[in-house]
């Protein structure tokens, strides 16, 4: 059984409990071990990114010396944690120097970093590891004329040469793993365009346009709903369709893949958080079809 | 001093007078025509229908605006009727073994079902037909039939048939009065025997579609250059009428967007394809002549006008032809459901600004790059090819010509991104290099 050491960020634990409960549950279901990732720190990315680039390979760097120290490989759940920590990866492997003044400050920890680990996105674990085929097969209940827009992110898939996740100009992965469980995976303008999360800290209101940009294209298209895998990307969009100005009805639920996955597997909608969604996706759920597998 | 066919110095042998030319585009046509005219035999071996390459397709050429075929086809049947030349068209060559003075090469001559000796191109066949499939020569824009002649001045002259879409009503057979026509007609190999080889192979335009955010193949109103040639050619589909395909409307306003598939570390062409800005510009003209009232604008990364006469025709197209050259690299190409109008998004570096433009057609401005047949011949004669997979000569300097083999030489686009004057140049610089070779046995 293949075994990962379950990094969560800052942000999964606290702002979206969901995403982390549901992806154990089904990562367990498909056959895959997570154990829990003690002692790890923030990645950095971004916020200390900006502020300091060196500050930020040195946390990344001692991450993965932990995560070396025990011998497992690193799954990230969250689109800025992997994008970082394969960045992070990326120049201590290239850069002597770097990985020098790096290894000096873990020293005192006992940590060496080697390079000796991998780092991999949800979204590679789900393609890579378990393989669509598999994916299909474990369904026991299948969804049905639901029609689904997956949104990518910006840092799962960016910069591929780093990331190699998917093609960033044409990602698919979540798109095949919706069709796998029975739903309809439909295209949709700018699909591989930001959620504007990120810009929040800087300009709110820019933030906002971007996202309402996104929700108008997938409803454009007659989505029923938003499939995500990266945390900020879920938090955004579900938070930017709720306000005074907003009508209740016309919200496109946000649904994070592995809860999506998850009921078409016939795990329970507490084990998956389903209640912890601030769109309800009861419409998505309600096209389920009981009883019927593969 | 020349010496005889056959060799003086006796290492090298040749039993072949005979060159082989892999290509019947316009560098390897000037290549055949050079070489038979020394004297020699030549075999002109074509994969397509008829010989003519990328040149046959194109409306008309910069920078002088002159009809493409007018220039090219009476030099189609200049080679069609030359006593030393044959044309081996709808073939491949499979394999060669051997050294320079005598090489040996397996053509596959596929059937294409018609006795070329006895068909004399009428067509009778062709209007009888009832099967109609997009046309490969019009980009699969128009329809062709069955039986057909990929452009009325295929050369040789006469039809091919498409086994693939024949339903053998046999109706053609009845038709055909010269008994030209046989659809058990099979494969064949033929044996050649030769001293020296030109590799002509041509380019292959870069496949638009690796940029999803410029909506090629999703969007029905981007097209690419050699879609919009046909278009506006007046034996294409639609007679020369530019329109759009999704409602066969007039454009009003159109935009080119260059450098798609040159000059990108991340798609493997980091090289500049050289014709793109000027054939580019010359479309960018040929909409205005067309409709003088299009609005047209040029999404640009630098415009290379290094030819004679390029600089003066860009600004030629600026000042007299209205044509408006924005510089930037285009980020992408959203449709706007309701008209299917395209939206572009680009920022304009020389003014630092940001753009949203909304177009009513977008033509995309590929790059080059060497066709996939290339790589078999290079393995076949064991030569190098680049990192970008055109074939390497010996020295760019001296011998821009000759490939690291023996008696193999190099014309055209296989050896790098060309315009038609420079590869008419390499055809016939390759020819007097080959000639050399074929006098002296390869000994030279």
């Amino acid at each position: 059984m293949r075994e990962y050491l379950l990094y969560l960020g800052c942000t999964t634990p606290v702002r979206l409990p969901s995403y982390e409960a549901a992806t154990k549950a089904v990562l367990s279901k498909l056959g895959i071990r997570l154990l829990d990732f003690k002692d790890v720190t923030c990645c950095g990315a971004q916020y200390i990114e900006s502020i300091s680039p060196r500050a930020h390979i040195g946390l990344g760097g001692r991450i993965l010396a932990l995560a070396e120290s025990q011998g497992k490989d690193v799954l990230a759940i969250c689109g800025a944690c992997s994008g970082s920590l394969k960045h992070s990866k990326h120049i201590l492997d290239k850069d002597k120097g770097m990985r020098r003044e790096v290894n000096s400050m873990l020293r005192e920890e006992g940590l060496k970093y080697t390079g000796n680990v991998q780092v991999k996105h949800l979204l590679q674990v789900l393609r890579d590891d378990i393989g669509y085929e598999h994916i299909r097969k474990a369904v026991t209940r299948r969804y049905s004329g639901v029609r689904l827009a997956a949104h990518y992110g910006c840092h799962v898939t960016r910069p591929y040469d780093i990331v190699k996740v998917d093609d960033p100009e044409n990602p698919r992965v979540i798109d095949e793993i919706i069709e796998c469980i029975g739903a309809t995976a439909v295209d949709y303008p700018d699909k591989t365009r930001c959620c504007g999360g990120p810009l929040l800290a800087m300009d709110e209101e820019l933030a906002a346009l971007i996202g309402a940009d996104k929700i108008k294209n997938v409803r454009g298209v007659g989505a029923e709903g938003i499939v995500t895998a990266c945390v900020f990307c879920d938090i955004h969009l579900s938070q930017i369709q709720i306000g005074d100005d907003e009508v209740p009805e016309s919200r496109v639920p946000i649904i994070t893949l592995p809860q999506l996955m998850g009921l078409a597997y016939g795990i329970d909608k507490e084990s998956l958080g389903i209640n912890l969604n601030r769109i309800s996706p009861e419409g998505i759920l309600g096209t389920l079809q009981e009883g019927v597998g593969q | 001093m020349i010496a005889k066919p056959g060799g003086r110095k006796g290492s090298i042998s040749t039993s072949s007078d005979t060159a082989l030319v892999i290509g019947g585009g316009v560098a390897g046509m000037q290549a055949a025509l050079d070489i038979a005219d020394q004297g020699f035999k030549v075999y002109l071996v074509e994969t397509t229908p008829s010989i003519g390459g990328k040149m046959a397709m194109l409306d008309k050429t910069f920078p002088t605006l002159d009809c493409s075929a007018c220039i090219l086809t009476p030099r189609l049947s200049e080679v069609s009727h030359h006593p030393n030349i044959t044309i081996l068209s709808y073939s491949n060559v499979e394999k060669i073994t051997g050294r320079v003075g005598n090489f040996r090469v397996r053509v596959l001559r596929r059937a294409r079902c018609v006795h070329e000796e006895r068909c004399s191109g009428c067509g009778n066949c062709i209007d009888v037909c009832p099967v109609e499939v997009p046309n490969e020569f019009d980009q699969m824009i128009g329809f062709r039939k069955a039986i057909y002649m990929p452009f009325p001045q295929a050369t040789p002259n006469v039809c091919t048939v498409d086994m693939g879409s024949c339903i053998q009503c046999d109706r053609c057979i009845r038709v055909c009065e010269r008994d030209a026509i046989d659809l058990n007609m099979k494969d064949k190999i033929l044996r050649l025997s030769v001293g020296v080889i030109v590799v002509a192979t041509g380019y292959r335009l870069f496949d638009v579609s690796a940029y999803p955010r410029l909506g090629y193949g999703k969007y029905m109103n981007v097209i690419h250059a050699l879609e919009y040639e046909r278009l506006i050619n007046a034996a294409g589909p639609t007679q020369g009428h530019l329109i759009r395909l999704s409602d066969a409307k007039v454009p009003q306003n159109i935009g080119f967007i260059q450098c798609v598939g040159a000059r990108d570390v991340s798609k493997g062409v980091p090289y500049c394809s050289r014709v793109c800005c000027m054939y580019g510009i010359k479309n960018a003209v040929m909409a205005k002549e067309h409709n003088p009232n299009t609005e047209v604008t040029i999404y640009y990364a630098d415009i290379r006008a290094f030819g004679k006469g390029y600089e003066e025709f860009y600004h030629m197209a600026e000042t007299r032809f209205g044509v408006n050259f924005v510089r930037g690299r285009v980020g992408r190409v959203l449709e706007n459901p309701e008209n299917c109008n395209l939206i572009v998004s680009v920022e304009d570096i020389a003014h630092h600004e940001l753009l949203e433009v909304e177009h009513d057609l977008v033509v995309l401005s590929p790059g080059l790059q060497p066709p996939r047949s290339l790589e078999h011949i290079a393995h076949q004669l064991h030569f190098e090819v680049d990192d970008e997979g055109y074939v390497e000569v010996q020295n760019t300097f001296l011998n821009p010509v000759d490939t690291t083999i023996p008696g193999v030489f190099v014309c055209g686009c296989a050896e790098g991104p060309k315009d038609i004057p420079d590869s008419v140049s390499t055809g016939s610089a390759v020819a007097m290099r080959a000639a050399i070779a074929l006098l002296h046995g390869g000994a030279k």
